[in-house]
């Protein structure tokens, strides 16, 4: 098709080459020129997994460092914090340790005698945590999803300012691999315009995303003028497929009724959102940009299938490579301003994703917290999610913007499904439960451990969307952790 | 043996829930058919995102061609309801909407990369870039398709605008890949809408039009769009009449898309759809019980009850030796019996057997008992209430030293949990014998000291040992076709059963046995009844979110 044609002149001009890639120039808005205040962003990223486990493992020695305060000593599953210092091949980034603040002794409260207190959860635990930890909203049942907007979709309400898209959401996790239950499936949640709210279901083909971002781009300037012609048709033509769909949901909206208008509305907008940001492609060449062009990540890696310990199915495809890719996008699209906002759901909760490519176990991780793995594995495979996020932050850290970096000007937090109880049934806990948060240094105390005293893990979050410039409530959660903001 | 159900739906009044919908209460109009008379009785609808499979299916009816797996694979997830259609888990999102285009638009280059293809689905050879009739002829006949009804002159011509990109490409095929993008993603084939006409009676009942009709019945019995055929008959006025909807989905039922069709509803309500076995060790058990379904179903025509009272089973050599049999050295697969190894019919399949696993790799006696429960008995069975705090996910494990019976020992001996748990427990004691690949076995596995009886009991019914004890109380108890009815119901309107529809489906089962079960007799007369062609607007919007 007429981009893809776009996108194959535009690799070709470069030789295909992942390193000195050109400035991708027309993907800065001519906006960005005159801004002199960079814009703040937000991105919130998700692990569905507990930090400990049953048969005793405990994630007070393996992931939650012993020591309070700055200088805090990395364990076995924030290792990945340390970068090169802790393992040169697998994390070739300069340590972030100092950047991050690791936040423990989190807690959402579970019911008693029937009662559900303020944020909290019913007692069954799969997945009872996502609606608290990410809105702050009570779970009245074990498939309870938000009833307040997600963190990431409250600030990109304040947030999105003139970036195309008001906010982006990736899942690494290609699928389930056991059956799928929607809750499980995503993090974010938006208030529509009837109050109600809706789902944000992630993109998780890296490939889709790369598209999303960059196939409606022209490629750089060329004096070919049979080059510039093919362009010019091939953009006309993308906008007349968006013209014909677009004419076609407005006949059909005018004949709905309220509600299946109402049901529909998201994908009108969607339709709408596409339409704009083809009419809207600036032109304006702007040297010396951060934007660049990653390459394309060609087709989304297969799913393989292994037998566990028991001789069951797992799978896995290769999520490894699936959350670098969707971590460069984001880095891209916030260097660019097209968004604002991201949210990464690295792995479905309650993640049936095979830890065997991982390190070697088999069993899938979910399992791991089940005592089909060794202690030492169930935070490796927490490392491994804070892996992705660590990578993530590098980039940031090595984006310059203004004076600064992009870091400078992005709040990021990353949090796990559940926590631990000390003993032997820990892993179906929302007891001790973690985040990492970073960025926006002006704004959040960094480099500490801060270990509360179960305080809530929305909390903290809300204190991310603080940082961020963001008020409000996140559900039933008004207060942030004073100790966290500057 | 009615009693039985009786006496369970008393002892299940604390234990058993459905959704209310305030809905109870309309009279029935007078009608002469068998069931869904009057034009309420189907409940509630509303629009519905096609699923996965559903989608890929328009795209290969609109252009000939498939989508990939990985293709696919980047829609967003269909919801598990066990149905692959839950209409509250089909809300839109960015995802789909990127996805369908992306898919769109690679679809759309397939095509017409290869001149075959591209010349049948053009359907007329152009005389050059501003061929308009060509290109008109083309977007009649694709957009019927796509839209699953015809297009509107004022529509053609907006498609037919793009032929102003093919004179300015010198490509009368550019006009065409933009058309055909668009109705790949458009959507009034992305979702079934039902818009149909309002009826005098009631303004919640719309009556729908041929073409919608054609949709709900292709979409219910092929689980995919109509096809040019379908769209010809529903345009001829063929639907219009009771007597030609019955010979129409007679038809249609004979098709190898409806063999597909009943096969996926099998495995999506059974739970084999997505086994924890190896691809190829699935594909294996998936054909044993496809296989059956197909012969009863379709081939026989017999009662569908059959399924559970089947003595043979179409098996090659391996895993006539897994299931305990003699090898015969046969390498094709053949109908061979279950002899002396206590199976009978699906319920003996590792097919089926394959649910209820315990997360760690062996049968869970709970999950199992709440399998048959659910899926066969159509019973709902609440969690713990919360006063007894009990986490369901996480039961006790065994020690190294206890076997599975001993830690849900006070399941019996608790009333606060046996009020639930007797229900539940001993139907999984049944099937212990045999594991979740569907072989048997006399003792847990690595624990000689903890052996298996393989005892079970169905409520108040007696005991039973093993999926062939299981399947004649089930066939007694005489709850199995009404729970089919129900499920068939539910897959084919995309939502939970509602308190409303209990009733329609009493009848509906009683009328179903003096017809004789067969399950397409079932489905004939669900398409053909007067509900089938009206759609009940929903009271509440916040119903479907």
């Amino acid at each position: 098709m007429a981009l893809k044609l776009a996108r194959r002149s535009f690799l070709k001009g470069i030789g295909g080459a992942v390193i000195g890639l050109p400035l991708l120039e027309v993907m800065v808005p001519s906006r960005a020129l005159a801004q002199t205040v960079a814009p703040v962003r937000y991105v919130v990223a998700f692990g569905g997994m507990s930090l400990g486990g049953d048969c005793g493992v405990n994630p007070a020695t393996n992931v939650i460092p012993a020591a309070t305060g700055a200088g805090y000593q990395l364990t076995r599953g924030l290792r990945a914090l340390g970068g090169r210092g802790s393992d040169a091949t697998k994390y070739p980034w300069e340590s972030i340790k100092n950047l991050v603040t690791v936040v423990s002794g989190l807690r959402i409260p579970v019911e008693t005698a029937g009662s559900i207190p303020t944020g909290g959860r019913v007692s069954a635990f799969h997945s009872s945590t996502m609606a608290p930890l990410l809105a702050g909203t009570k779970a009245t049942q074990q498939l309870s999803e938000p009833t307040a907007p997600s963190s990431d979709q409250l600030a990109a309400a304040t947030l999105r300012g003139s970036s195309r898209f008001a906010s982006l959401q990736y899942r690494v996790q290609a699928q389930q691999y056991h059956g799928g239950v929607a809750v499980q499936s995503r993090i974010s949640y938006a208030r529509n315009s009837s109050g109600a709210i809706v789902p944000l279901d992630p993109i998780a083909s890296p490939r889709l995303a790369y598209e999303q971002l960059f196939t409606d781009f022209s490629a750089p300037a060329t004096s070919d003028p049979e080059e510039v012609a093919a362009r010019r048709r091939a953009l006309e033509q993308q906008r007349s497929v968006i013209d014909l769909v677009r004419g076609s949901s407005d006949r059909l909206q005018s004949r709905l009724g309220r509600s299946d208008r109402l049901r529909l509305e998201r994908h009108f907008d969607e339709i709408r959102a596409i339409e704009q940001r083809l009419t809207a492609i600036p032109s304006d060449p702007l040297p010396g940009s951060v934007c660049v062009v990653p390459p394309h990540p060609g087709n989304d890696p297969a799913a393989t299938y292994t037998a566990n310990n028991e001789g069951l199915i797992m799978g896995w495809s290769d999520e490894t490579r699936r959350g670098r890719v969707l971590s460069d996008l984001v880095h891209m699209a916030l260097a660019c301003d097209q968004t604002r906002v991201a949210s990464m759901m690295i792995t479905y909760a309650q993640t049936y994703m095979s830890a065997q490519a991982l390190f070697g176990a088999r069993c899938d991780i979910h399992e791991l917290g089940h005592c089909a793995g060794s202690p030492g594995q169930m935070s490796d495979a927490v490392s491994w999610h804070v892996e992705h996020w660590a990578y993530l932050i590098d980039k940031l850290r090595g984006t310059p913007e203004g004076d600064g970096t992009l870091l400078d000007n992005t709040v990021l937090a990353l949090v796990f499904e559940g926590g631990s109880i000390l003993g032997s049934d820990g892993s179906h806990s929302s007891d001790r439960m973690m985040a990492l948060v970073a960025g926006r240094p002006s704004k959040l105390k960094l480099g500490l451990h801060v270990a509360t005293n179960n305080a809530h893990p929305a909390s903290v979050l809300l204190s991310c969307v603080r940082a961020a410039g963001v008020s409000g409530p996140m559900g039933d959660i008004s207060q942030p952790l004073g100790e966290l903001l500057v | 043996m009615r009693s039985l159900a009786l006496a369970s739906a008393i002892a299940l009044t604390s234990c058993t829930g459905v959704i209310g919908d305030g809905l109870e209460g309309s009279e029935p109009a007078p009608y002469s058919g068998p069931i869904f008379g009057d034009a309420r009785a189907l409940g509630p609808s509303t629009m519905r995102r096609l699923s996965r499979a559903e989608y890929a299916a328009a795209v290969t009816v609109v252009t000939g061609e498939s989508p990939t797996a990985a293709e696919l694979a980047t829609l967003p997830a269909d919801s598990v309801s066990p149905f692959d259609n839950d209409l509250t888990g089909q809300a839109p999102s960015a995802a789909l909407v990127e996805a369908v285009r992306s898919l769109a638009a690679a679809i759309t280059e397939r095509v017409f990369a290869d001149p075959g293809k591209r010349a049948a689905i053009l359907g007329c050879a152009p005389t050059g870039p501003n061929d308009t009739s060509c290109l008109r002829q083309f977007i009649a006949q694709r957009g019927r398709l796509a839209l699953r009804r015809p297009l509107t002159s004022d529509e053609i011509d907006a498609y037919a605008g793009t032929v102003g990109l093919a004179m300015d490409a010198n490509d009368f095929s550019v006009a065409a890949r933009v058309v055909l993008q668009a109705f790949l993603q458009d959507m009034e084939l992305l979702y079934r809408i039902e818009l149909g006409t309002p009826t005098s009676q009631d303004a919640n009942v719309i009556a729908l039009g041929p073409f919608e009709i054609a949709a709900r019945l292709s979409f219910t019995l092929w689980g995919a769009p109509p096809d040019d055929a379908l769209l010809d008959a529903a345009a001829s006025g063929v639907l219009d009449s009771q007597q030609g909807l019955r010979d129409t989905a007679t038809a249609m039922l004979g098709d190898e898309r409806a063999i597909a069709r009943v096969s996926r509803f099998h495995a999506m309500w059974l739970g084999y759809e997505d086994m924890p076995h190896a691809p190829e060790q699935a594909a294996v058990f998936r054909r044993e019980t496809d296989t059956l379904v197909r012969r009863v179903v379709f081939d026989e025509r017999a009662s569908w009850l059959d399924l559970f009272r089947a003595e043979e089973t179409f098996i090659d050599d391996k895993l006539a030796v897994h299931y305990g049999l003699a090898s015969t050295g046969e390498a094709q697969a053949t109908w061979r019996s279950y002899e002396a190894t206590g199976r009978r019919g699906l319920l003996s399949h590792a097919s089926v057997l394959s649910n209820g696993g315990s997360g760690g790799g062996d049968t869970s006696v709970i999950r199992r008992g709440l399998f048959v429960r659910n899926r066969l008995l159509c019973d709902e069975i609440p969690p713990p209430p919360p006063e007894l705090d009990v986490n369901v996910d996480q039961p006790p494990a065994p020690g190294p030293n206890d076997c599975k019976q001993d830690v849900i020992a006070r399941h019996s001996t608790d009333a606060a949990c046996s009020a639930c748990h007797a229900l539940i427990d001993p139907i999984g004691r049944g099937l212990e014998r045999f594991d979740l690949a569907g072989r048997f076995r006399t003792h847990e596995p690595g624990k000689d000291f903890c052996p298996l009886d393989g005892v079970g009991s169905l409520d108040s019914q007696g005991q039973f040992e093993g999926p062939a004890g299981l399947a004649d109380l089930l066939l007694e108890s005489e709850l199995l076709d009404a729970c089919v009815v129900e499920q068939v119901l539910r897959f084919t309107a995309g939502r939970k059963t509602m308190r409303a529809d209990k009733e329609r489906l009493a009848e509906t089962v009683s009328w179903w046995r003096g017809a004789g079960l067969q399950l397409d007799t079932l489905l004939v007369e669900i398409v053909a009844s007067p509900a089938f062609r009206h759609r009940v607007i929903a009271a509440e919007d916040q119903v479907w979110r």
